[in-house]
Protein backbone atom coordinates (compact mmCIF):
# COMPACT_ATOMS: atom_id res chain seq x y z
CA UNK A 1 0.00 0.00 0.00
CA UNK A 2 2.59 2.63 -1.33
CA UNK A 3 1.06 5.74 -0.84
CA UNK A 4 3.93 8.24 -0.32
CA UNK A 5 4.65 10.59 -4.07
CA UNK A 6 5.85 13.55 -2.45
CA UNK A 7 4.94 16.82 -0.16
CA UNK A 8 1.70 17.61 -1.80
CA UNK A 9 -0.08 14.15 -1.51
CA UNK A 10 -4.08 13.93 -2.88
CA UNK A 11 -5.49 12.34 0.47
CA UNK A 12 -8.88 11.71 -1.58
CA UNK A 13 -7.02 10.27 -4.59
CA UNK A 14 -5.15 7.58 -2.07
CA UNK A 15 -7.93 7.03 -0.43
CA UNK A 16 -10.38 6.13 -3.98
CA UNK A 17 -6.95 4.06 -5.26
CA UNK A 18 -7.17 2.09 -1.24
CA UNK A 19 -10.91 1.72 -1.93
CA UNK A 20 -11.12 0.56 -4.92
CA UNK A 21 -7.95 -2.03 -4.95
CA UNK A 22 -9.86 -3.38 -1.75
CA UNK A 23 -13.46 -3.89 -3.26
CA UNK A 24 -11.89 -5.70 -6.44
CA UNK A 25 -10.50 -8.09 -3.85
CA UNK A 26 -13.56 -7.92 -1.74
CA UNK A 27 -16.31 -8.87 -5.34
CA UNK A 28 -13.84 -12.31 -5.97
CA UNK A 29 -14.15 -12.99 -2.00
CA UNK A 30 -17.68 -12.53 -1.87
CA UNK A 31 -18.41 -14.89 -5.24
CA UNK A 32 -16.24 -17.41 -3.34
CA UNK A 33 -17.52 -17.49 -0.05
CA UNK A 34 -21.57 -17.39 -1.38
CA UNK A 35 -20.37 -20.15 -3.55
CA UNK A 36 -22.10 -18.28 -6.78
CA UNK A 37 -19.14 -20.34 -9.07
CA UNK A 38 -17.50 -23.63 -9.20
CA UNK A 39 -14.75 -23.77 -6.68
CA UNK A 40 -12.17 -24.63 -9.21
CA UNK A 41 -11.91 -21.19 -10.46
CA UNK A 42 -10.70 -19.35 -7.68
CA UNK A 43 -6.75 -19.46 -6.99
CA UNK A 44 -5.71 -18.80 -3.58
CA UNK A 45 -3.63 -16.02 -3.14
CA UNK A 46 -2.55 -13.32 0.01
CA UNK A 47 -3.49 -9.97 0.41
CA UNK A 48 -3.17 -7.73 3.62
CA UNK A 49 -1.63 -10.72 4.93
CA UNK A 50 -4.94 -12.62 4.60
CA UNK A 51 -5.56 -15.69 2.08
CA UNK A 52 -8.37 -14.73 -0.52
CA UNK A 53 -9.51 -16.35 -3.34
CA UNK A 54 -9.13 -14.59 -6.47
CA UNK A 55 -11.15 -15.69 -9.90
CA UNK A 56 -8.95 -17.46 -13.08
CA UNK A 57 -11.60 -17.32 -15.09
CA UNK A 58 -10.50 -14.46 -17.63
CA UNK A 59 -13.91 -13.41 -18.40
CA UNK A 60 -15.32 -12.98 -14.77
CA UNK A 61 -12.11 -11.45 -13.93
CA UNK A 62 -11.59 -8.57 -16.57
CA UNK A 63 -15.71 -8.09 -15.69
CA UNK A 64 -14.82 -7.42 -11.85
CA UNK A 65 -11.70 -5.44 -13.10
CA UNK A 66 -14.02 -3.14 -15.59
CA UNK A 67 -16.74 -2.64 -12.96
CA UNK A 68 -14.16 -1.65 -10.53
CA UNK A 69 -12.60 0.62 -12.85
CA UNK A 70 -16.24 2.58 -13.87
CA UNK A 71 -16.95 2.57 -9.89
CA UNK A 72 -13.43 4.28 -9.56
CA UNK A 73 -14.12 7.28 -11.52
CA UNK A 74 -17.28 7.65 -9.34
CA UNK A 75 -15.38 7.35 -6.33
CA UNK A 76 -12.53 10.37 -7.52
CA UNK A 77 -15.59 13.00 -7.96
CA UNK A 78 -16.64 12.04 -4.70
CA UNK A 79 -20.28 11.09 -6.02
CA UNK A 80 -20.08 7.36 -4.52
CA UNK A 81 -22.19 6.73 -1.04
CA UNK A 82 -22.43 2.98 -1.07
CA UNK A 83 -21.55 -0.08 -3.88
CA UNK A 84 -23.57 -3.22 -3.38
CA UNK A 85 -23.48 -6.29 -4.83
CA UNK A 86 -26.60 -8.07 -4.93
CA UNK A 87 -27.07 -12.05 -5.16
CA UNK A 88 -30.12 -12.51 -7.44
CA UNK A 89 -31.91 -16.04 -7.38
CA UNK A 90 -32.62 -18.04 -10.48
CA UNK A 91 -35.73 -15.66 -11.09
CA UNK A 92 -33.45 -12.59 -10.42
CA UNK A 93 -35.13 -11.57 -7.64
CA UNK A 94 -32.54 -10.21 -5.02
CA UNK A 95 -31.65 -12.32 -2.36
CA UNK A 96 -28.84 -11.17 -0.33
CA UNK A 97 -26.84 -7.87 -0.39
CA UNK A 98 -23.09 -7.11 0.53
CA UNK A 99 -22.93 -3.14 1.11
CA UNK A 100 -19.98 -1.17 1.48
CA UNK A 101 -20.89 2.38 2.46
CA UNK A 102 -17.83 4.99 2.07
CA UNK A 103 -17.97 8.65 3.97
CA UNK A 104 -16.34 11.64 2.52
CA UNK A 105 -12.24 11.76 3.05
CA UNK A 106 -11.74 13.94 6.04
CA UNK A 107 -9.20 16.29 4.61
CA UNK A 108 -8.26 17.50 8.13
CA UNK A 109 -5.99 14.22 7.99
CA UNK A 110 -3.87 15.69 5.59
CA UNK A 111 -0.52 17.10 7.24
CA UNK A 112 -1.20 13.71 9.95
CA UNK A 113 -1.34 11.52 7.05
CA UNK A 114 2.19 12.99 5.15
CA UNK A 115 3.72 12.90 8.74
CA UNK A 116 3.07 9.85 10.48
CA UNK A 117 2.44 6.34 8.59
CA UNK A 118 0.06 5.41 11.48
CA UNK A 119 -3.20 5.79 9.43
CA UNK A 120 -1.67 3.71 7.02
CA UNK A 121 -0.92 1.02 9.22
CA UNK A 122 -4.34 1.62 10.77
CA UNK A 123 -6.31 1.13 7.64
CA UNK A 124 -4.33 -1.45 6.50
CA UNK A 125 -5.45 -3.57 9.89
CA UNK A 126 -8.81 -2.61 9.19
CA UNK A 127 -9.03 -3.66 5.18
CA UNK A 128 -7.25 -7.38 6.75
CA UNK A 129 -10.19 -7.69 9.82
CA UNK A 130 -12.89 -6.84 6.99
CA UNK A 131 -11.46 -9.14 4.52
CA UNK A 132 -11.71 -11.77 7.24
CA UNK A 133 -15.29 -10.99 8.26
CA UNK A 134 -16.17 -11.57 4.85
CA UNK A 135 -14.90 -14.93 5.10
CA UNK A 136 -16.85 -16.12 8.09
CA UNK A 137 -19.75 -14.07 6.86
CA UNK A 138 -21.22 -17.67 5.40
CA UNK A 139 -21.37 -18.89 8.68
CA UNK A 140 -24.21 -16.20 9.87
CA UNK A 141 -25.86 -16.43 6.27
CA UNK A 142 -28.63 -19.41 4.51
CA UNK A 143 -27.03 -21.01 1.92
CA UNK A 144 -28.33 -19.12 -1.43
CA UNK A 145 -30.32 -20.59 -3.78
CA UNK A 146 -29.20 -22.61 -6.90
CA UNK A 147 -28.13 -20.80 -10.34
CA UNK A 148 -27.85 -17.59 -8.19
CA UNK A 149 -26.37 -14.50 -10.28
CA UNK A 150 -25.23 -11.07 -9.20
CA UNK A 151 -25.20 -7.50 -10.23
CA UNK A 152 -23.37 -4.69 -8.83
CA UNK A 153 -24.97 -1.78 -7.83
CA UNK A 154 -23.42 1.73 -7.46
CA UNK A 155 -25.51 4.56 -5.06
CA UNK A 156 -24.27 8.04 -6.33
CA UNK A 157 -25.28 11.66 -5.74
CA UNK A 158 -25.62 12.46 -9.62
CA UNK A 159 -25.76 10.76 -12.30
CA UNK A 160 -23.00 12.51 -14.18
CA UNK A 161 -20.73 9.88 -11.93
CA UNK A 162 -19.44 7.60 -14.19
CA UNK A 163 -18.83 10.02 -16.92
CA UNK A 164 -14.92 9.99 -17.49
CA UNK A 165 -12.67 11.23 -19.99
CA UNK A 166 -11.68 7.89 -21.17
CA UNK A 167 -15.27 7.40 -23.38
CA UNK A 168 -13.50 4.65 -25.12
CA UNK A 169 -14.08 2.51 -21.77
CA UNK A 170 -17.37 3.81 -20.76
CA UNK A 171 -18.54 2.64 -24.32
CA UNK A 172 -16.67 -0.84 -23.75
CA UNK A 173 -18.19 -1.59 -20.08
CA UNK A 174 -21.06 0.47 -20.27
CA UNK A 175 -23.44 1.85 -17.59
CA UNK A 176 -27.05 2.52 -16.51
CA UNK A 177 -29.46 3.16 -14.06
CA UNK A 178 -30.59 -0.37 -11.94
CA UNK A 179 -34.13 -1.07 -12.42
CA UNK A 180 -36.03 -0.14 -8.84
CA UNK A 181 -36.53 -4.61 -8.38
CA UNK A 182 -33.28 -5.19 -7.67
CA UNK A 183 -32.21 -2.38 -5.61
CA UNK A 184 -33.98 -3.64 -2.02
CA UNK A 185 -35.06 -7.12 -0.45
CA UNK A 186 -38.28 -8.06 0.78
CA UNK A 187 -38.40 -8.18 4.05
CA UNK A 188 -34.30 -8.04 4.91
CA UNK A 189 -32.24 -8.51 7.78
CA UNK A 190 -29.09 -6.35 8.60
CA UNK A 191 -26.13 -8.34 9.89
CA UNK A 192 -23.02 -5.54 10.38
CA UNK A 193 -19.78 -7.12 9.20
CA UNK A 194 -17.01 -4.38 9.90
CA UNK A 195 -16.64 -0.28 10.22
CA UNK A 196 -13.16 1.20 9.91
CA UNK A 197 -12.94 4.13 12.54
CA UNK A 198 -13.67 7.44 12.67
CA UNK A 199 -10.18 8.79 12.55
CA UNK A 200 -9.33 6.44 9.60
CA UNK A 201 -8.37 8.38 6.10
CA UNK A 202 -10.97 5.58 4.55
CA UNK A 203 -14.56 5.85 6.34
CA UNK A 204 -16.52 2.75 5.46
CA UNK A 205 -18.65 -0.08 7.08
CA UNK A 206 -19.83 -3.08 5.61
CA UNK A 207 -22.98 -4.65 6.18
CA UNK A 208 -24.92 -7.93 4.54
CA UNK A 209 -28.88 -8.40 3.99
CA UNK A 210 -30.24 -11.17 3.62
CA UNK A 211 -34.17 -11.65 2.69
CA UNK A 212 -35.68 -13.61 5.86
CA UNK A 213 -37.50 -16.18 3.28
CA UNK A 214 -34.16 -17.30 1.47
CA UNK A 215 -34.20 -20.87 1.74
CA UNK A 216 -36.03 -21.44 5.27
CA UNK A 217 -34.50 -25.55 4.95
CA UNK A 218 -31.08 -24.62 5.44
CA UNK A 219 -29.36 -22.58 7.96
CA UNK B 1 -30.47 27.38 -9.28
CA UNK B 2 -31.20 26.00 -6.06
CA UNK B 3 -33.75 23.22 -7.12
CA UNK B 4 -31.47 22.58 -10.21
CA UNK B 5 -28.60 21.48 -7.86
CA UNK B 6 -30.67 19.30 -4.89
CA UNK B 7 -31.80 17.59 -8.43
CA UNK B 8 -28.42 16.96 -9.54
CA UNK B 9 -27.82 15.12 -6.35
CA UNK B 10 -30.14 13.06 -6.13
CA UNK B 11 -29.62 9.46 -5.94
CA UNK B 12 -28.74 7.34 -8.59
CA UNK B 13 -28.63 4.02 -8.09
CA UNK B 14 -25.79 2.49 -11.49
CA UNK B 15 -25.32 -0.70 -12.70
CA UNK B 16 -23.52 -1.98 -15.86
CA UNK B 17 -25.18 -2.64 -18.83
CA UNK B 18 -23.05 -6.32 -19.30
CA UNK B 19 -24.35 -8.93 -17.04
CA UNK B 20 -21.55 -11.52 -15.46
CA UNK B 21 -20.92 -14.41 -17.19
CA UNK B 22 -23.35 -16.95 -16.57
CA UNK B 23 -22.40 -20.12 -14.14
CA UNK B 24 -22.97 -22.65 -16.76
CA UNK B 25 -20.25 -20.96 -19.29
CA UNK B 26 -17.77 -20.72 -16.19
CA UNK B 27 -18.17 -24.40 -15.49
CA UNK B 28 -17.92 -25.51 -18.96
CA UNK B 29 -14.62 -23.29 -19.40
CA UNK B 30 -13.48 -25.21 -15.91
CA UNK B 31 -14.18 -28.58 -17.42
CA UNK B 32 -12.10 -27.76 -20.97
CA UNK B 33 -9.00 -26.19 -18.73
CA UNK B 34 -9.00 -30.12 -16.88
CA UNK B 35 -9.34 -31.95 -20.22
CA UNK B 36 -6.89 -29.83 -21.54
Amino acid sequence: MAVRDGPDINLHQVASDIFCEFLEVSIHQILHVRGLYPEGIFERKKKYGVPISMCRHPELSKYISDAVNGIKCAVKKNEVQKVVVVILDSERTPVERFVFEIAPVQQNLKESLQSDDKYLLELEQSLRAFLLRINVSDSMLHKVPADSTFNILVHTKGGSAMETDDTHFLQEFPWMAADDSVCSLKDPKMIPLKATGAESILRMQLYVEETVNKSPDVT
Amino acid sequence: GMLESATCKMEVVLTPCKLPPKVCDVTRWLKNQRTN
